[in-house]
């Protein structure tokens, strides 16, 4: 059994202070928008003008799609406790607009495969997962049940956030019999050739012989006619959630010092590498989040050239992150978060190597050049008179002979 | 169904199952590690993300005594303290064995080539070809002839591929073109030093000011101007400005 969960306002859960919401590209092009104005009629890939029109009394911003991927990645994340197959389709749901966000205007979508379950346990799962959503991120969620994926993202479609819709078992193709033949993912080729042939339903496609949508439309014919039929073997991928570790200060009071921050983010840099080094890991992102006491959150992140694990560099960074933040308030709340972990790469330290590699190198390359062009242009730089009190007798340039080379 | 996406990694799953890892990644994926050759200047490294950029040419233009030499000797050190061979094409003869030292060039370990311009346009290709230095400084100081700038900047364009490939920083040292430069085209950065006032110490000129304008750069910081001091020797005790 696979659930397909829609959220489907996940912009205005992310923003729920302004809202609704218009995120427009650099372009003018609508690239997201909440869900009260996707039943407006605000769509993506709408100019700005022509969505503002509709709704003159959204707010519109400029898209950044970081907040929202963070948000669905956790979202998605958090679904691992019911299955370790949990996947965030990219661009399936309306494939001709390429939303950015695997979405419909405003919303996110996530199967998640629950394996073999009765429809009683299946609705039960159904139900602590929705919980859990409204709980942990405080957005109402819609799901389809059915038995493949793409029978499930249609069933989300007649989903209400607290009636789940359940497609039994064998009456996949029946289910989406009545349903636009848009919404399998045709190709404007297809779409096209299907309309000039008068078939408007996934049920109308589904009635033709396979073998003569094969022959009309190849291979992609042949998947389409697969899906039409209510038979979608794609199986939903594993998801393998990204290692991150978390180090949370609070303090009695709101901290204003910033001598007392400094050693705290020192201590909380040793403590990091400490535990980054009993599991043998090493981070390149670390992010710092100051909670203040006037209820305000203050965020920065760095990237670091190389992967470190080490207390001194960790604290020196979360220093200058620091710097950064220019916090004027009282700081309650410390949070610090290294990310892109991975394993450290063994390295041979060579104290001596590198000048005699380098020595080596060079000489090949003088052997090369000799080789081929002779030695009358090659120069060499001999110490004379180290200790001369004029500099220019001190080194003598000399042609390279031809032994030497 | 499967996405582009999907199909996508499988297709890139495949590629590195059969040549590596590293054969193709995303470029996300590739960590942004900062190799550029610090030219010992902070403030000007600030300005141009860290240094010269290897794999690419750089031009510095500037009269004598604008601090040219100074700062084409600090990168030199950088890349040799970086563990890269340096090559020096010597046009002008002109190499001071005592001002590289200053600057923290280690003089045992430099191959220094003087010839004329044809066999510098042959050498150069056969030396950045080796992929073994990781700095080539070509100083033209002399004025080169029309002939003469027009067959290294041929020679310069043949070999932009090789230094996107070999990683090796090539820096030309020449002097202020009345018209546009003939390498300008093909440089990433563009500096132009010039002599802004001497530094006194002990009532001895100890070095100067050298006011280096970014004439061309992939940021936003072309057309800035930063001022470094070049001093003479480590022994003037000071500087009075």
């Amino acid at each position: 059994m696979i659930a397909c969960i829609l959220i489907p306002d996940i912009i205005s859960a992310c923003s729920p202070e302004a809202k609704p919401l218009i995120l427009v590209s650099n372009k003018g092009i609508v690239r997201a928008a909440s869900l009260s104005l996707a039943h407006k009629g605000v769509r993506v890939g709408m100019r700005t003008q022509a969505a503002h029109a509709l709704c003159p009394e959204a707010t519109v911003m400029p898209f950044d799609d970081q907040p929202y991927r963070e948000l669905v990645e956790t979202v998605a994340d958090s679904l691992l406790i019911f299955s370790s197959k949990v996947e965030l389709p990219v661009g399936f749901w309306r494939p001709q607009r390429k939303p950015l966000l695997s979405i419909h205007p405003s919303g996110a979508i996530f199967y998640v495969d629950l394996g073999k379950l009765r429809k009683t346990e299946a609705a039960q799962l159904v139900h602590e997962m929705s919980a859990l959503l409204l709980a942990t991120f405080h957005v109402p969620c819609c799901v389809g049940l059915a038995s493949n994926k793409f029978t499930a993202s249609v069933a989300v479609r007649l989903a209400q956030p607290n009636n789940p819709k359940l497609v039994q078992r064998g009456f996949e193709g029946r289910f989406l019999a009545r349903h636009s033949i848009n919404l399998l993912p045709l190709d404007k080729e297809i779409n096209r050739r299907l309309h000039q042939l008068g078939i408007s339903t996934i049920g109308q496609f589904a009635t033709l012989p396979a073998d003569a949508v094969f022959n009309q439309f190849g291979k992609q014919g042949r998947f389409l006619h697969m899906l039409a039929t209510g038979e979608d073997t794609c199986p939903v991928s594993t998801r393998i959630p990204k290692a991150k570790e978390h180090l949370t200060r609070v303090f009695d009071g709101a901290i204003e010092d910033k001598q007392v921050l400094q050693s705290a983010l020192e201590g909380m840099g040793c403590e990091l590498a400490k535990r980054l080094a009993e599991k043998n890991l090493t981070t390149q992102l670390l992010e710092l989040t100051f909670a203040t006491d006037d209820k305000h959150t203050l965020k920065t992140k760095r990237v670091l050239h190389e992967p470190t694990a080490h207390g001194k560099l960790l604290g020196r960074t979360l220093l200058r992150l620091l710097e950064q933040l220019k916090c004027e308030a009282g700081v309650t709340e410390v949070r610090v978060m290294a990310d892109n972990l991975a394993t450290p790469v063994m390295r041979q330290l060579d104290l001596f190597g590198t000048a005699t590699l380098n020595d080596n190198r060079l000489s090949d390359l003088l052997e090369k050049l000799t080789m081929r062009f002779g030695n009358e242009s090659l120069y060499s730089v001999v110490t004379a008179e180290p200790d001369h009190w004029l500099p220019e007798y001190r080194y003598v340039i000399e042609p390279i002979e031809e032994e030497v080379a | 169904m499967y996405t582009r996406e999907q199909k996508l990694q499988a297709v890139i799953d495949d590629i590195q199952k059969k040549w590596g890892d590293k054969a193709i990644r995303k470029a996300r994926a590739v960590s942004p590690v900062n190799d550029n050759l610090p030219t010992g200047f902070p403030s000007l490294d600030a300005l141009i993300g860290g240094g010269v950029e290897r794999g690419c040419l750089t031009e510095i233009i500037g009269l004598p005594t604008s601090g040219m030499t100074t700062l084409a000797l600090k990168v030199m050190a950088s890349a040799q303290q970086e563990g890269d061979g340096v090559v020096l094409f010597d046009l002008a003869a002109a190499f001071d064995p005592a001002a590289a030292t200053f600057c923290g060039v280690d003089i045992a370990n430099i191959l220094l080539l003087r010839d004329d311009v044809d066999s510098l346009i042959s050498m150069l290709s056969d030396v950045v070809g080796s992929a073994i230095p990781g700095l080539v400084v070509v100083n033209t100081f002399p004025r080169l002839s029309g002939k003469e700038q027009f067959q290294l900047s041929e020679a310069i364009k043949r070999l932009m591929p090789l230094l996107i490939v070999t990683r090796c920083a090539l820096l030309l040292l020449s002097l202020p073109a009345s018209g546009r430069s003939f390498v300008s085209q093909y440089a990433s950065l563009r500096l132009n030093p010039r002599f802004d006032r001497w530094f006194f110490a002990n009532g001895d000129v100890s070095g100067f000011q050298s006011v280096i304008t970014i004439l061309k750069y992939k940021g936003e910081n072309e057309g800035r101007r930063v001022a470094v001091p070049i001093l003479f020797d480590d022994k003037s005790g000071g500087v009075d400005t």
